[in-house]
């Protein structure tokens, strides 16, 4: 039970985490962008490789990976530049699926279906993260400094031009405003959540596949997202918690046997998503202009 | 089919796949089972949600442009939803029906029929003209007196119908498993892109090319086949980025 509880703790710091990433950008520009998923399979593969071929620890692995994941930047970028609204979603979804589909296929890299194993949990210089204690104090610690940042940031005049570069980027193009150096900060912190994020799934898994990212992963961060949208940090890490427990409690229910666990409980969190799409975007669409 | 059905709705429909594999499922337990009680909960899984789920989108966001974005997360979760509950009903099993093995020539007259019927219905049919004017502009169609509402309905009858005729033909000569369906509808929305939406009448010419392309890839260059799905989505990423509005449209169309 203890082992349970702290293993629920752990995997709903990591969701909020991600979480966080995709609702900034959701909020800040408006759209839903599905290749933030892209970023987390990438800065995944990446760390888990640093870590296992060159024996990086999980702090330099995640720095590397993130600076590996600049020229996601770039692309982002150049794609909400090119494309709008429904285009720009379709645009995101087809680069998370194409690097779902890449994390399947190069096996020569990301060992195809069996995925990538024995990822260590050394921090830095051989300090490594014993039992579930510890792995929670860190992920806890570093979740807390990450969560007062983007606090902090929300009350900077930075954050309320991004709010309004965002809100109405075209009426800024049309007076000849740039739009694209700020674009760039919010994709760029975006993808600092998501690789953080990727780097502890891993840390914590020691154990990726392909299958882990696939649209499962999606329907959890798109639920958190939803019902915390109005939240700040803190409502997304109760929110978080909420979630992963019911999804994690959900293989003790002997309703349907263990090769089917897995439709069951996509089933149940499809529904979820079904429902709390309604509401969101119903009181999205009578609170803010989409 | 599916990438004609897409360009004449105008609507990104994600879970049409899934309705595509479950049809194919529906008519695997029949010609397996006959009228199974698993046969009648599967269909009633089909009809219920898909009249729900699209009569609740028409009802709760009556304006096109706010239904977009909802459309998409909806259909998505629909797909996730309906493939799950065939993985709960059926597993992970692989299906075909090849007692039903049908010769080129009988699969090419159904694809015509189905060709013809799908034209009919949106050129000729007061409902399929109904729908045109709705993707083409709602507010006007409204305006005039168009119910969206029941067009929407009647739309799913149609799809039902469309469903099963493609699910038959597909599954007569090739297999079939839980999670294909997605990229079958993946792949159909990417030869609608390189047409062009408005460009119904070229779909067959795109399809035909995009076989052709996999054609040179896989068989004459040699690359692995588990890179055919993402040849698709970087044929959709690249036709988004700089030719949005197809390769045989002439108006240049901004996104």
């Amino acid at each position: 039970m203890r082992a349970f509880i702290l293993h629920v703790l752990i995997v709903a710091i990591i969701f909020s985490l991600l979480s966080s990433g995709f609702k900034l950008f959701l909020k800040l520009k408006g759209d839903l962008d599905f290749s933030y998923m892209a970023v987390v399979i990438f800065a995944s593969y990446a760390s888990s490789l640093l870590t296992l071929k060159l024996w990086f620890g999980w702090l330099p692995a995640m720095w590397i990976s993130f600076l590996m994941t600049f020229p996601f930047t770039i692309l982002i970028l150049y794609i909400s530049n090119k494309l709008d609204g429904i285009y720009f979603m379709l645009g995101s979804l087809s680069i998370y699926m194409f690097f779902y589909h890449f994390s399947y296929n190069a096996e020569w890299l990301t060992g195809w279906a069996l995925g990538l194993k024995n990822m260590s949990s050394e921090l830095i210089w051989s300090r490594k993260l014993f039992g579930l204690e510890q792995f929670l104090i860190f992920v806890m610690s570093l979740a807390l400094s990450i969560f007062v940042l983007l606090i902090l940031l929300r009350k900077t005049y930075f954050y309320r031009i991004l709010i309004a570069r965002g809100e109405r980027e075209l009426v800024l193009k049309t007076l000849g405003i740039k739009t694209a150096p700020y674009k760039a900060m919010l994709i760029l912190l975006t993808s600092f959540l998501a690789t953080i994020g990727a780097g502890l799934y891993v840390m914590y898994h020691h154990y990726i596949d392909p299958s882990s990212f696939w649209l499962g992963m999606l329907m959890l961060i798109l639920i958190i997202v939803f019902i915390s949208y109005r939240r700040e940090e803190w409502g997304t890490l109760v929110i978080g918690i909420g979630v992963i427990f019911l999804y994690e409690y959900l293989r003790f229910v002997k309703l349907v046997s263990v090769d089917k666990l897995g439709y069951f409980r996509e089933m149940l969190f499809a529904i979820l998503v079904l429902v709390l799409a309604f509401i969101f975007f119903k009181t999205l669409q009578e609170k803010r202009e989409l | 089919m599916l990438s004609l059905f897409l360009s004449y709705s105008k609507v990104l429909n994600f879970s049409l796949g899934a309705y595509l594999t479950l049809a194919a499922y529906l008519i695997w337990e029949f010609v397996e089972y006959g009228w199974s009680f698993r046969f009648w909960g599967m269909s009633w899984v089909f009809f219920a949600t898909l009249f729900l789920i699209h009569w609740s989108l028409q009802t709760y966001f009556p304006h096109q442009k706010k239904r977009e974005k909802v459309w998409l997360i909806i259909t998505l979760a629909l797909s996730v939803l309906i493939e799950s509950i065939i993985g709960l009903a059926f597993g992970p099993i692989t299906i075909n029906i090849s007692i039903f093995s049908l010769a080129w020539w009988q699969i090419l007259s159904m694809l015509f029929f189905a060709t013809l019927a799908l034209y009919y219905f949106y050129q000729y049919s007061i409902v399929g003209k109904q729908g045109i004017a709705i993707s083409e502009n709602e507010y006007v169609a409204r305006g005039v007196g168009i119910s969206h509402r029941k067009h929407s309905l009647m739309s799913c009858l149609f799809i039902s119908v469309l469903m099963f005729i493609v699910a038959g033909i597909l599954i007569s000569h090739s297999s079939l498993k839980v999670w294909d369906g997605f990229f079958y509808i993946v792949k159909g929305l990417g030869i609608m892109i390189l047409a062009g939406v408005a460009k119904k009448e070229y779909i067959y010419l795109a399809a035909f090319l995009y076989v052709s392309l996999e054609y040179l890839c896989f068989v004459l260059i040699w690359l692995p086949l588990t890179y055919k799905e993402p040849l698709i989505l970087i044929l959709i990423l690249l036709l988004l980025l700089f030719k949005p509005e197809g390769l045989f449209s002439r108006t240049k169309r901004t996104l």
